[in-house]
């Protein structure tokens, strides 16, 4: 009896134990990456290594930083071009606030959104990908072009009567481009 | 009491296992209908027939201490397969058949879908995820269940307290970092942060119309309250009896915070495209009910009651 009351203890230890790593290892690996103060820098390379292995595994690694530091203040359309032959280009799609169903519209501009940043070969697969969506031929040519305008960030965007009269200064650019091949 | 006793029942005092049932069958029904929002997209997001083949994958996604049942089932049918089995573990979790199976089954494969593919992974996923941990690893989550009721129980059982210190830790880190992100920037400081959450046509679902516009003049002080009132879950580490002593009648301050946090993230719902995270944060306050939230919940709805039929008692009778 006394030794399963002692057990009982020891396990009630360990799951103390359990529980404070956990509290630690998501407290040092949420620090932002863009801290730069000497105590997150000590953190993040000192303690941040030791708890990276439990956080990736179980997949609780968090960083904290929608709408932050700063929100987003550039807005951007990723339309899709396609060109058959020596025809001109031609809309296909658009990942835009207007065309994507609603349940379907946070996901697809996330992607949309991170493929800026990715290597050229996803983004082009990312391409790629379309032509099987929209079974479009053989050498059918596929671009991507990005329309977007910046919100202002001045001071002066604190008046309603601003935005009441504000209008977006549209830019397009070209980015890149593939070839339907199967 | 020594301190030894005051630590084992910091961490396993006896609560209700209420909040974490209800907050099992809230995760599970979000968590469902997520990923049944992804149905005609499954394949090209998670397959080697999508955009991100398993070749490609590891220039985007970290190859250490990487783990995703995903990684060796990329055909397009079994990845249907996987997430069909998702959605009903899924289900199985929400309405407590088999109870820790289902939400170990759908936890290991929610994982599985957001490793793979980490570009959908957002504030929303990565609360579901926590969620979800926590309740597999907390005991007595089968408040609300058919298992309980199967087995002739009463619907709800008692559980130890580390789960929900686990998350309410989580609760403030959430918070706290964000605050921290936020306060390395210009505009949170300027106040024009929420104008440009506001203004952005894929998150504020008014964009450009006269009420959204309209809220630029009142965007720094909402800035700044949700500062305020994020950074006010720390004080939640002070021990509440010391709150008491100040303030003796009404909501204690985690009361306080929940409810600002209920109007806030249920406000987001309604005004802006965030995926998943403002339910997902609203599914995780269950958790966060103890005793004595349920006591005092009664006791506002006995109140609102009473005063209802009091009022109508009181008025004059036209008949």
């Amino acid at each position: 009896m006394n030794a399963m009351r002692e057990l009982n203890q020891w396990g009630h230890y360990l799951i103390i134990i359990f529980v404070l790593w956990h509290m630690v290892a998501i407290t040092v690996f949420a620090i932002p990456s863009m801290a730069i103060d000497p105590w997150s820098r000590w953190l993040r390379s000192h303690i941040q290594p030791y708890v990276e292995p439990y956080l990736f595994l179980t997949s609780q690694w968090q960083q904290w930083n929608p709408a932050a530091p700063d929100p987003g203040s550039r807005v951007t359309f990723f339309v899709i071009e396609q060109q058959r032959g020596n025809e001109p280009w031609q809309k296909l799609t658009a990942v835009s606030p207007t065309t994507i169903a609603w349940h379907r519209r946070f996901p697809e501009y996330r992607i949309a959104s991170a493929l800026q940043n990715s290597p050229l070969i996803i983004r082009q697969q990312y391409l790629n990908n379309y032509c099987q969506l929209y079974h479009l031929p053989v050498h059918t040519h596929l671009r991507m072009v990005y329309q977007w305008y910046d919100l202002p960030t001045s001071l002066a965007v604190r008046s309603p009567q601003l935005w009441n009269t504000w209008l977006p200064q549209w830019h397009s650019q070209p980015q890149f481009q593939t070839v339907c091949d199967h | 009491m020594p301190l030894r006793k005051k630590v084992l029942s910091f961490f396993f005092a006896s609560v209700s296992g209420c909040g974490f049932g209800l907050m099992r069958i809230s995760w599970a029904s979000i968590t469902f209908l997520s990923f049944l929002f992804q149905g005609k997209d499954v394949i090209r997001y998670y397959s080697d027939n999508g955009f991100l083949p398993t070749s490609l994958a590891p220039l985007v996604t970290r190859s250490a201490y990487h783990f995703s049942v995903l990684t060796w089932m990329t055909s397009p049918w079994l990845v249907y397969g996987l997430w069909a089995l998702l959605l009903v573990s899924l289900l199985a979790a929400a309405v407590g058949w088999r109870t820790r199976w289902a939400v170990g089954i759908s936890f290991l494969l929610m994982l599985s879908f957001y490793e793979r593919n980490n570009f959908l992974v957002t504030g929303g996923e990565l609360v579901l995820r926590q969620l979800g941990f926590i309740l597999l690893i907390a005991p007595g989550i089968n408040s609300f269940s058919f298992d309980r009721r199967r087995h002739g129980e009463p619907q709800i059982s008692r559980m130890p307290m580390w789960p929900y210190r686990m998350l309410l830790w989580q609760t403030i880190v959430m918070y706290g970092m964000s605050v921290w992100y936020q306060k390395l920037g210009v505009t949170w400081w300027q106040g024009t942060a929420m104008i440009l959450v506001f203004q952005h046509p894929f998150v504020g679902l008014w964009a450009g119309t006269r009420f959204f516009n309209s809220l630029a003049a009142v965007s720094q002080p909402i800035g700044y309250g949700l500062w305020l009132w994020k950074l006010g879950w720390i004080l939640l580490l002070v021990p509440a009896s010391w709150f008491q002593k100040i303030v003796r009648r009404g909501p204690t301050l985690k009361q306080w915070l929940l409810i600002v946090g209920i109007l806030f993230h249920g406000s987001s719902l309604v005004l802006l495209d965030l995926g998943s995270f403002s339910a997902a944060i609203l599914s995780g306050y269950w958790g966060l009910l103890t005793d004595e939230d349920f006591a005092a919940i009664n006791s506002w709805v006995r109140a609102a009651t009473n005063w209802k039929q009091a009022a109508r008692s009181d008025s004059p009778d036209i008949s």
